[in-house]
């Protein structure tokens, strides 16, 4: 049959079957045959991957530099995680297209300067130079070969001069830093005035019942209620639950003699030894040599001659030679099974016969011997009954949480039974609304499980709920109060209030507004001043762009305006005005410092907005595709 | 099939020898010629990417200490690496250092070369918008302007905009300035602090188009 086939199989047809089983190899490799790593691939760019996993990786990285800013922590909230992820994703794309444009430019980095940079890392440093075995030994920690370690930071070489050719070599002449210096030092003098909405307020009891009326009629939604619940609920606290537990003299014993090991030290001998090393793979005539070396060193000691001074003169263990062969006290198991069988077997004195080991032949002394040592029942007693306390508590917490969890969902309408099998009470919340409530209504967890849709809606057992302190809970809602809306009696104080306050921002408004429009209309500003309620004054100011004498807004205005006699009026928060007439402006003469640090923070200015115009043109060249079903 | 004996064999394949030995012989030396060739060329080229590469970080180091001296070292790198990535940057560097010291002649020719010969559309791009910097730092607006005619890809618009700006504030065309500045904030991905001063100083646009020429 085969014979068959290989005698036909020449000629075309063999061929096209060829062919037509290279052609997937050739369009999507031998990868998405064996299933591939294409669901790890988050992005491609220019058909280059960005993995799943380098993804994960710059999103803790990112998150840990702001977490940095936050002095360590995060405060919850603060973070946006689909944010950062965008970001981090972004980081990843820019830095991939950079390697491939430095690729395809022909950016190279050269070995010495590779070495150079290398020599400049301070981890790498000892006493402030380059120590070649502190680098082979780090590598070998982090698992890196020294060539894969150089590759990247040639890498990472060529990158920066990417980056440095755009940043480094923006020019910035003088005429600009003149110009920059001229609008960022230019003190303003402007006349300053400043109307309190306070002062338009006016008095309650100018504010009529009908005013109220249509007030809370026309802002309806507004004055409503905030929807409610009361909860009932099942908690479990494992505090209690390890208090309630009561354990007897009998057990504790028994766990004494059980756990006899753990109170006890082990016997523990001093010694010290004569090495003659053997190398790997030595002969049999170095062997016999070595051998009879150890016999020798043995009889000297025999002999009369101190160990101590036979170790210092023959002994090929360095690190212990030097102390007279001492290795201190040792256990089982600190030297390897040969050595400890002769070792724990030895008399205090006594010298062993060379004993063999993949390092060579071994001579022992036992020097002294502390015997084993067991605490009394008595001294650990607490600490067994703690352990146990703890251990019986914890078993028993996940038998009552699993129970709580099924009886809780086997019957959802009812907490009756979830109670029954714990032996948990029934508890009863005070009211909850979805934004703050006292109690467990504290706990944010709680409120979300309470306004979930299967709870409130459904009127269903909530899931378990993990509180934050390990805490757990199920919770049903027992009373539902929709939103409703508040009477007016209720709410008339604050009704009133908020049209005295809107009130007076009006007045405020067009106080301000009238005097504008007579100051423009060539009024003297202290003339028109002179009318109004409030004992309102203006001030002459000497603006800067980094005041704060005044409002940002204010300031802002001050800044835009045309020429001097121009004035304008703002807006103010809180329904408060302000009017700024400018007077004159003045630019004081930058010294050399000023100058300097404008020079500098102009390149910067334009160094960054140049690397962002490129690598946006890079990217818009680019064909960037984003699996987002991925992310 | 024909029965061949191993005489005929040899005599045949003398034959065939004798006919095409010069040309094998001469086809192999020029393949190990091209071959060797081809390796000394690469190795050659290699060298001096390598070469080029070793003496812009020189020149990056020299630039923080000695502007004057790394002057010196941009121009004779400029025109050493030609054909490298760091002739261009070279250029860059040596019309960046010109201009800081007030040599506006030599920064606009370098700027002019990168921005008439480089082979990467940005870099053609950022030269562009220094060189339109340099002519305004030398009282051309007129010129910086017609350059900033040009077609603009998306991504240098915000920049663009903002010298289009200046440009028109020097020739005294506040409004169309005030346009130009907006346009560029409304491009920038932050607008810098520098931006914003330049547009706060036109005021707010006029209503009753007092301002417009």
């Amino acid at each position: 049959m085969l014979q068959k086939i290989r005698d036909k199989a020449t000629g075309w047809i063999a061929y096209t079957i060829i062919l037509l089983i290279a052609i997937p190899f050739a369009l999507w490799g031998v990868d998405s045959y064996f299933g591939g790593s294409g669901r790890q691939v988050v992005a491609e760019v220019n058909g280059e991957p960005v993995t799943q996993q380098a993804l994960q990786r710059e999103v803790r990285q990112q998150r840990d530099r702001l977490a940095q800013l936050f002095g360590g922590r995060l405060p919850e909230g603060v973070l946006d995680e689909g944010a950062l992820r965008d970001q981090a994703l972004q980081t990843l794309i820019r830095r991939e297209l950079l390697r491939q444009t430095a690729r395809e430019r022909g950016y190279r980095a050269s070995a010495q300067a590779v070495a150079r940079e290398l020599a400049r890392i301070p981890v790498f440093q000892q006493d402030g130079t380059f120590d070649a075995e502190r680098y082979a030994r780090i590598l070998e920690a982090q698992r890196l070969t020294p060539q894969a370690f150089e590759a990247d930071l040639a890498r990472g070489l060529v990158l920066e001069q990417l980056e440095s050719g755009v940043r480094g070599t923006t020019p910035v002449t003088a005429p600009r830093v003149h110009h920059y210096l001229d609008l960022a030092l230019q003190v303003r003098e402007v006349d300053h005035l400043h109307l309190p909405a306070s002062a338009w307020a006016p008095p309650k009891e100018e504010i009529g019942e009908e005013a109220v009326q249509a007030y809370y009629n026309e802002h309806q939604d507004r004055f409503r209620a905030p929807e409610r619940v009361r909860l009932d609920y099942v908690l479990l606290d494992p505090a209690a639950l390890e208090e309630d537990l009561s354990i007897s003299e009998a057990e504790l014993r028994r766990q004494y003699e059980m756990q006899r090991d753990r109170f006890t030290t082990p016997e523990e001998r001093r010694a010290a030894q004569i090495l003659i090393r053997v190398p790997e793979g030595a002969g049999e005539d170095a062997v016999q040599a070595a051998r009879e070396a150890a016999r020798g060193a043995r009889d000297r000691v025999l002999n009369g001659e101190s160990f101590d001074k036979v170790a210092r003169e023959v002994s090929d263990d360095r690190l212990t030679a030097g102390q007279g062969g001492d290795l201190g006290w040792l256990q089982r198991g600190d030297l390897g099974n040969a050595l400890d069988g002769v070792l724990f077997t030895m008399a205090p004195g006594e010298v062993s016969h060379p004993v063999r080991t993949a390092e060579g032949f071994h001579l022992l002394k036992l020097e002294s011997v502390r015997p084993p040592k067991t605490e009394p029942f008595e001294q650990v007693r607490e600490r067994l009954e703690a352990d146990l306390r703890a251990r019986r508590a914890e078993s028993r917490l996940m038998e009552l949480n699993e129970r709580l969890m099924t009886q809780a969902f086997e019957h959802p309408r009812s907490l009756e039974p979830a109670a029954a099998a714990t032996g948990l009470e029934i508890q009863g919340s005070q009211w909850i609304t979805r934004a703050k409530g006292e109690g467990i209504g504290a706990l944010e967890a709680v409120r979300k499980a309470a306004f979930s849709p299967q709870v409130l809606q459904e009127g269903q057992n909530s899931d378990l709920i993990e509180l934050p302190d390990g805490r757990t809970m199920v919770l049903r809602v027992a009373r539902h109060e929709p939103s409703r809306p508040q009477p007016l009696e209720a709410v008339e104080d604050r009704i009133r209030e908020r049209i005295r306050t809107q009130r007076a921002a009006e007045g405020a408004q067009a106080a301000g507004r009238d005097l504008l429009q007579a100051v423009r209309a060539g009024d003297s500003l202290d003339e028109a001043v002179a009318d109004l309620p409030a004992d309102a004054a203006v001030e002459r100011l000497q603006l800067r762009r980094d005041s704060d004498a005044v409002p940002a807004r204010v300031r802002e205005a001050a800044f835009a305006l045309d020429g001097a006699g121009e004035v304008t009026g703002v807006p103010l928060e809180g329904g408060d005005y302000a009017l700024v007439r400018l007077h004159a402006v003045k630019t004081p003469e930058p010294d050399g410092e000023q100058r300097t640090r404008a020079r500098e923070h102009l390149r910067s200015l334009y160094g960054a907005a140049e690397f962002e115009a490129v690598l946006r043109h890079l990217e818009d060249q680019a064909d960037i595709e984003i699996h987002r079903d991925r992310l | 099939m024909s029965v061949t004996t191993d005489e005929e064999r040899i005599e045949s394949i003398q034959r065939w020898w004798q006919e095409n030995g010069v040309a094998v012989i001469i086809g192999l030396l020029l393949g190990i010629a091209l071959l060797v060739g081809w390796r000394l060329w690469s190795g050659y080229t290699e060298n001096r990417v390598l070469q080029a590469s070793d003496r812009y970080e020189a020149l990056r180091d020299t630039a923080q200490s000695d502007p004057e001296a790394a002057l010196e070292q941009a121009r004779s790198l400029s025109e050493d690496a030609s054909g490298t990535p760091y002739a261009t940057l070279a250029a860059l560097e040596w019309a960046r250092l010109a201009a800081d010291q007030g040599d506006l002649e030599t920064a606009e020719a370098q700027l002019r070369r990168v921005m008439e010969s480089a082979h990467h559309e940005d870099q053609a791009q950022l030269a562009r918008l220094r060189l339109a910097r340099v002519l305004l730092a030398d009282d051309r607006p007129e010129e910086a302007l017609t350059l900033l005619e040009a077609e603009t890809p998306d991504a240098f618009l915000a920049l663009a905009r903002e010298l289009r700006g200046d440009a028109l504030l020097a020739l005294g065309r506040e409004a169309e300035a005030r346009t130009a500045y907006d346009e560029a904030m409304m491009v920038a991905v932050r607008p810098s602090d520098y931006l914003m001063m330049k547009r706060d100083a036109l005021g707010e646009p006029d209503p009753a188009g007092r301002e417009a020429p």
